[in-house]
């Protein structure tokens, strides 16, 4: 079920009259499962009993990992969830790629092998999921969190619908302890949390998909070579495009928890106001980038080891952070790139860090614009097609193309007109949230501006398109 | 713990009752205008709405069915009301996707999918029956991981969208706005209405119909001056055999019926495109080789008639007249006769695959 479908709208109304209509905390939060699993079945509803297994068998790993008495026992526990989660996981979205990469190995050694054609379907949201169960299992294990002592609890923290399909990926020290104690009804939380729902749906619905997307899909569904403003307007409308489409999700999802109570931590703090590419992970889909570094990069060594180590650290996990995104090598390009960049500025930081050129204002500006510049180049890689399509986009973006085909005065405005909008306002609020901002707004702007959005949301509806961070 | 945002203090019912009242005032100004501007309320024609049909294709359709494949002449010119009165038929599915070329695809999932008997009617063209009809794949792969609540929502958005015009993206608030802020005019209404079952309404009164006609001569002019590439009618023959024998060949032999139909184009049109494809040359020998109905409009003087203002589709207007000519030639009288004894056979169908 999709946050902008009209069966949402219903779906929310009947689970808020229900959990709060209803009394017992135990009860409500057996309603707010309930309806997860339903959320979660509308999708393809057999996927609902993989998510319960994962529940289920993570529920005993993380409690065998944590109380066992023998480290070798609980050692094995951490070592069943991760075999099972990544197996879960490797099946269903990878085994398709697997087997057409083993088959083109083998044409290449000369031998013909020709495997049936895999038919798996994704299920939704896996990824998201699995990587949020593995965290509780492995902190079970490092004793760093207490598996949940109600069954019912840690099951609507794997099955917690706002956030089931794409994420933020919620870490069980931050939702379990809300767990604890009832919510009760404050029009607070419902109003503040609704008008999130709208910003986000405002973000996915007229930013990303009535205006940015138009412009990307018309790039980048080209045959033939483009010009170069023609390159530049399509890759920074797709940059456009995903942010307001993921980061427009995850604001509906922290709306949507927040509506019913819940607290679920920001995903996006401005990401293209970032100065470098460190900062630029701190700001992106921070659920992932920090669920890499603590169950990835810093087991891996992190940059306790050597320089030499950290730069490999960071490669591994922006390589598997890519590949984390979909089962295709451009994905695993995309995360290379990111690799390759982190690497490349941690070089120049330990050169040139001590500089103070680099607290300057203006210097600053520039920097986060070079960022940004580096980082539209990455998104050629996730958005194409095919490789051959990434690289004619990308050398028509330095000029190098041969010029046929060029957008139209209208498109242009859009993409170059919009981002340069979101990068303002993005540069602007660098160290502050929209959110914060607009509760400093007096009520009659907040009120205005609210308006404005149902009505562009009512009036300027794109063509019907799935989250894209769903396919993840 | 996550920081908390605090929002206590806010006058959450005065900005909420505020931003309720701007957007609906807004809407309803919007709406107004557009409606002043002349446009009407129409269904997206949207995968989704196709997805909805086939879905009922799909559970329904019976041995006396009818499936109308194709694209936007297809979708434009025909009738289903006629096409029920003149065949006998119980159920007329518009299944064509306009400006998506080949039905290839859909044909194909046709066959390969149910155990559909039915009649099937293509639009085709010489040029689309060569061609990879990659669009309407997408647009069937699409529909086929329709979520379970797709029915539900369609039918909402069906019936909002056939009430307001402020619904439909070809009137979007950009496009009022766009124009009468910078154009300084309303924005052009659009003339294509599209229905629940999917047939769309075609107004050409609402349209400039000079404009559209000296522009669609400028087109050919251009494509006269550029010269087509001719084609050679075998490498054509044998490109059109391999797309559709075998999927025709299953489904006559399974006792389906196939009809293809290459709808008008205006004659200054066919000029140019009866040079480059040769009914006798292409179409013809192509259909005898697949042992299938046919009706080419080439062939039949009274299919030219109609005035096409845009070269290939007909008014709303003259909707029923044409399709009742259609399906009043010799080919597609053995349709009724069919259907007839099909009625009578009371052979039921059932979907193997959804």
């Amino acid at each position: 079920m999709r946050f902008d479908s009209y069966s949402f709208f219903i779906f929310l109304g009947v689970v808020l009259a229900l959990y709060y209509g209803i009394s017992g905390w135990r009860a409500r939060k057996g309603v707010l499962l309930l309806f997860s699993y339903l959320f979660y079945s509308i999708w393809n509803p057999p996927f609902v009993l993989l998510l319960i297994l994962s529940t289920f068998l993570d529920w005993y790993f993380a409690r065998g990992a944590y109380l066992l008495k023998t480290r070798r026992g609980r050692l094995a526990c951490m070592w069943g969830s991760v075999g099972v989660n990544l197996g879960l996981l490797g099946f269903f979205k990878y085994g398709g790629f697997l087997v057409e990469n083993f088959q083109a190995l083998t044409a290449l050694l000369g031998f013909e092998f020709i495997p049936a054609a895999p038919s798996i379907i994704l299920p939704v949201g896996i990824s998201f999921y699995t990587f949020q169960t593995l965290s509780y299992t492995i902190d079970a294990y490092h004793r760093k969190i207490k598996p949940a002592d109600s069954f019912l609890d840690y099951a609507l923290y794997v099955s917690f619908f706002p956030q089931l399909v794409a994420g933020p990926i919620v870490r069980s020290n931050t939702f379990l302890p809300q767990c604890i104690e009832a919510k009760c009804f404050k029009i607070d939380d419902l109003a503040w949390g609704a008008a999130l729902l709208v910003i986000g749906l405002f973000q996915k619905n007229v930013l990303a998909d009535a205006l940015l997307g138009p412009v990307a899909e018309e790039v980048f569904a080209t045959s033939g070579a483009v010009n170069m403003m023609a390159a530049w307007g399509g890759v920074l409308a797709f940059a456009g495009q995903i942010f307001c489409d993921f980061a427009g999700y995850s604001t509906c999802a922290i709306g949507v928890a927040r509506m019913l109570g819940f607290q679920i931590p920001l995903n996006f703090r401005h990401p293209y106001a970032a100065v470098g590419f460190s900062d630029f992970w701190k700001r992106w889909h921070i659920s992932l980038s920090s669920w890499l570094r603590d169950y990835l990069y810093i087991p891996l060594g992190g940059n306790r080891i050597s320089i030499g180590r950290t730069q490999v650290n960071l490669m591994g996990t922006m390589l598997i952070g890519g590949l984390w995104h979909g089962a295709s090598w451009t994905f695993v390009i995309w995360g290379g790139l990111h690799g390759l960049y982190l690497v490349v500025e941690r070089w120049l930081v330990v050169r040139f860090g001590h500089l103070s050129l680099w607290k300057n204002p203006p210097v600053r500006v520039l920097l986060a614009m070079v960022t940004f510049a580096l980082l539209c180049l990455t998104w050629v890689f996730f958005r194409a097609n095919s490789f051959q399509q990434a690289f004619h986009l990308c050398s028509s973006m330095f000029g190098l193309g041969e010029e046929t085909w060029s957008l139209s005065l209208r498109s242009s405005g859009i993409a170059f007109g919009l981002m340069a909008l979101i990068f303002a306002v993005h540069g602007l609020n660098r160290n502050s949230s929209i959110e914060h901002r607009l509760l400093t707004l007096p009520w009659w702007a907040s009120g205005l501006i609210g308006g404005g959005m149902l009505y562009l949301m009512a009036t300027l509806s794109g063509v019907d398109q799935a989250f894209i961070y769903f396919q993840f | 713990m996550t920081k908390r945002i605090m929002t206590a203090g806010v006058p959450w019912v005065r900005v909420w009752l505020l931003a309720l009242v701007v957007g609906l005032v807004g809407i309803s100004a919007n709406e107004y205008l557009l409606r002043c501007a002349g446009h009407r309320p129409s269904l997206v024609a949207d995968p989704a709405l196709w997805g909805a049909t086939y879905g009922r294709f799909l559970e329904t359709s019976t041995a006396r069915s009818v499936v109308l494949l194709g694209a936007s002449r297809m979708q434009a010119n025909i009738d289903l009301d006629v096409v029920r009165e003149q065949t006998d038929c119980d159920q007329v599915y518009q299944l064509a996707l306009s400006g998506r070329g080949s039905a290839r695809a859909i044909f194909e999932a046709i066959v390969r999918e149910t155990d559909f008997v039915g009649t099937v009617i293509l639009s085709e063209t010489e040029a689309t029956l060569v061609s990879d009809g990659l669009a309407q794949a997408g647009i069937l792969r699409k529909s086929a991981r329709a979520p379970l609540d797709s029915s539900l929502n369609r039918r909402i958005a069906n019936s909002l969208q056939s009430r307001f015009v402020f619904l439909n993206p070809n009137s979007s608030s950009l496009r009022l706005w766009g124009n009468l802020l910078i154009e300084r005019e309303w924005p052009e209404a659009v003339h294509v209405i599209t229905h629940h079952d999917r047939s769309q309404d075609i107004d050409f009164s609402m349209r400039d119909v000079d404009r559209i006609s000296n522009l669609r001569g400028e087109t050919m002019r251009q494509g006269e001056a550029n010269q087509a590439p001719s084609v050679d009618p075998e490498t054509w023959m044998k490109a059109a055999l391999s797309n559709w024998h075998p999927s025709v060949e299953t489904f006559t032999a399974r006792g389906g019926t196939v009809v293809f139909v290459r709808f008008p184009v205006s004659s200054q049109r066919w000029q140019q495109e009866g040079r480059v494809w040769p009914v006798a040359e292409f179409w013809n020998p192509l259909m005898e080789r697949l042992q299938v109905s046919t009706v080419h409009f080439a062939d039949y003087p009274n299919m030219s008639v109609f005035e096409l203002p845009d070269s290939s589709h007909i008014d709303f207007k003259d909707k029923p007249k044409f399709t009742r000519q259609l399906f009043q030639l010799d080919s597609m009288q053995n349709l009724s006769q069919r259907h007839s004894k099909n009625h009578a056979q009371n052979r039921s169908h059932h979907t193997v695959l959804q």
